[in-house]
């Protein structure tokens, strides 16, 4: 056997173990196997434009500089405040619009930032009404990676497809957006029923709620009322590019890129301070993933696993059924992100004799929604379950697995019923 | 389940870094709780003082005019283990001749102070101490018999460049739950 196809593969299977392990920074762990494939020239140092992804790391980057200079003048808390006010002192309505506020945010911005912004506001009201905040912090876990699933922009694994199958932002919203919200109104009805009796607040309670909430002023929230119409302004053109950029001809990373430029400029925020905050631990952690996964297609290893699943499956009905549930489960326990960067080379690979088209929405639906599974699924799981910790409020490993799973296999299942009769047929 | 709990916690400090702490910071300068909402009573204030508090500023005296009513008890506290190596190392007249001075120091201070206080519409219950100046604070504070404690950031020692709170002010705010005015 070719011995860079085994340094390939060991080194694959080596960052993939101490990613689950977590004994190292996931970031750490990638940039330290991509070192070792360069540095054996498993793959060769100009093979590596190729093979790093530039769409994805430039958007990714673009949108986090524009959520960090919309953070600063208090937008997040702001919509916080306004959800929290609607709800009127009702857990039902706070479950409801929660859920819904955060599956839109989290359908535009990343997940984790969406939920580190609205989880503090949640457990106050919770709080307030003196009630259970396991339901409400669950439901926006889920409704957060079920948001992220709508769009392009909304989980870093459709940043990835979109990408590397050069799908439009419009196709993603159009495929996954109905699905995201049949799976959204599912996962709350499963919440509901499961959680239906700590649901209920004493008329006392809401009044005592409703006397506080009102007493809020979303104004107050605001910082900067300039950078605030500012940021506002940019997120809405930055969107409504985003629908158009097809018929422009400009890739999403251009849009977002200048949007989070023309943000600088017009708002005259430290560049220093805002680029400070993107979260370059997790843009080295894509490169690296990316330079680990091109060494499997360089030596071949990609083509051959797609050869060897390929003469098993027959059609893309029974290929669509393998990747949403094969990228579902393994989401679940390992991290999205490296299961994507492998899934892609495959899915491309499979295009000789498959219909691949239906399968990149296969993917995304499992990539992004089989996070819900575990508490170790997603980032915005783990990011909910720290801060209920640290607000005194236990969620354990088995708590959320308990749900999880059923909230998994349950949207999951309606997505792929969804994806089959759209694209395979009754 | 419990190294599953670690890694979550883990993955937490790796995801969310220092920027839940900025998050929540923010946040609480606006989300109060009902009963954070509520200003405590306060009808009884303990006031320590000794000889490197002394420079009282006026706003001190403005905000503790919002007490009117309350009573204050107003304690000098001399530090025991100073006496104890005056005695150690230059014998034990010397060591009396100076807890002479500073109980008399304490008096001036004390009946200075007290005036000022009660033209605030404080009660003043004077006393003096000699012991240690952080441990009898805290002990004193535990009884339950004070709302609240006013103290200087300069009580027990001199401030340096490097902590603007003395050692021993630190020591005290760390062990005690009721609320604290540091001035």
């Amino acid at each position: 056997m070719d011995s860079a196809l085994i340094i390939a593969v060991a080194v694959f299977l080596f960052t993939y173990a101490l990613i689950i392990s977590e004994k190292v920074h996931r970031t750490v762990a990638a940039l330290f196997g991509a070192a070792v494939v360069l540095f054996l020239r498993v793959v060769p140092w100009d093979k590596v434009p190729d093979y790093l992804d530039l769409d994805t790391l430039f958007l990714l980057i673009g949108m986090m500089i524009i959520v960090n200079t919309a953070r600063e003048s208090g937008l997040f808390e702001y919509i916080a405040i306004k959800t929290a006010k609607l709800a009127k002192g009702s857990p039902m309505r706070v479950l409801l619009l929660f859920s819904v506020v955060t599956a839109v945010v989290s359908s535009v911005l990343d997940n984790v930032t969406t939920v580190l912004l609205l989880t503090p506001m949640l457990i106050y009201i919770t709080r307030l009404m003196e009630v259970d905040p396991i339901p409400f912090l669950l439901s926006e876990v889920f409704a957060s990676n079920i948001g992220g699933t709508a769009t392009l922009i909304g989980d870093p694994p459709n940043i990835m497809i979109g990408s590397a199958a050069n799908l439009s932002f419009t196709e993603f919203l159009i495929n996954m957006g109905p699905m995201a919200f049949l799976d959204l109104l599912v996962m709350i009805g499963i919440i509901y029923l499961a959680y239906r009796r700590e649901l209920h607040v004493s008329r006392s309670h809401r009044q005592n709620l409703l006397s506080v909430i009102e007493g809020l002023s979303e104004e107050e929230a605001i910082k900067d009322p300039a950078l605030f119409r500012k940021s506002v302004v940019v997120i809405l053109a930055v969107i409504a590019l985003f629908f158009v950029h097809d018929r422009l001809g400009i890739e999403p990373a251009v849009v977002a890129l200048s949007g989070a430029s023309f943000l600088l400029l017009w708002s005259k925020q430290d560049p220093e301070g805002i680029l400070e905050k993107v979260e370059w631990t997790a843009i080295f952690f894509f490169m690296g993933l990316f330079i680990i996964v091109g060494s499997l297609v360089e030596t071949g290893v990609i083509a051959d696993v797609a050869r060897w699943m390929v003469g098993y499956i027959n059609n893309t009905g029974e290929a669509l059924l393998v990747i949403s549930w094969f990228s579902a489960m393994s989401s679940a326990i390992v991290d999205n992100i490296p299961l994507t960067a492998t899934m892609i080379p495959l899915i491309k690979a499979m295009g000789s004799s498959l219909n691949t088209y239906p399968l990149w929405w296969a993917l995304s639906l499992g990539a992004c929604l089989g996070g819900n599974g575990t508490a170790i699924g997603a980032s915005a799981n783990v990011v909910v379950i720290g801060i209920a910790g640290r607000e005194g409020v236990k969620i354990t490993f088995m708590d959320f697995l308990k749900i999880g799973l059923v909230v998994m296999f349950t949207t999951v299942g309606v997505g792929t019923l969804v994806l089959w009769l759209r694209y395979v047929g009754v | 389940m419990e190294a599953l709990n670690r890694i979550i916690s883990r993955k937490f400090k790796d995801i969310a870094g220092d920027r839940y702490e900025q998050i929540i910071k923010r946040y609480r300068e606006f989300l109060l709780l009902p009963d954070e909402l509520v200003l405590p009573e306060v009808n009884s204030i303990l006031f320590p003082i000794d000889r490197f508090s002394l420079d009282i500023p006026e706003e001190l005296f403005e905000t503790l005019r919002a007490y009117a009513g309350a009573s204050v008890h107003l304690i000098y506290v001399s530090e025991k283990r100073t006496l104890r190596l005056i005695e150690q190392t230059l014998g034990e007249k010397e060591a009396e001749r100076l807890k002479e001075e500073k109980i008399n120091f304490a008096k001036k201070t004390l009946d200075t102070l007290a005036p000022t206080l009660e033209d605030l519409g404080l009660s003043v219950k004077k006393s003096r101490v000699i012991g240690s100046k952080s441990d009898d604070v805290i002990e004193l504070m535990s009884t339950g018999k004070f709302d609240l404690l006013v103290i200087s950031r300069c009580f027990g020692s001199e401030p340096s460049k490097t902590s603007p709170v003395s050692p021993v002010v630190f020591k005290i705010v760390q062990h005690i739950e009721s609320p604290v005015i540091v001035y």
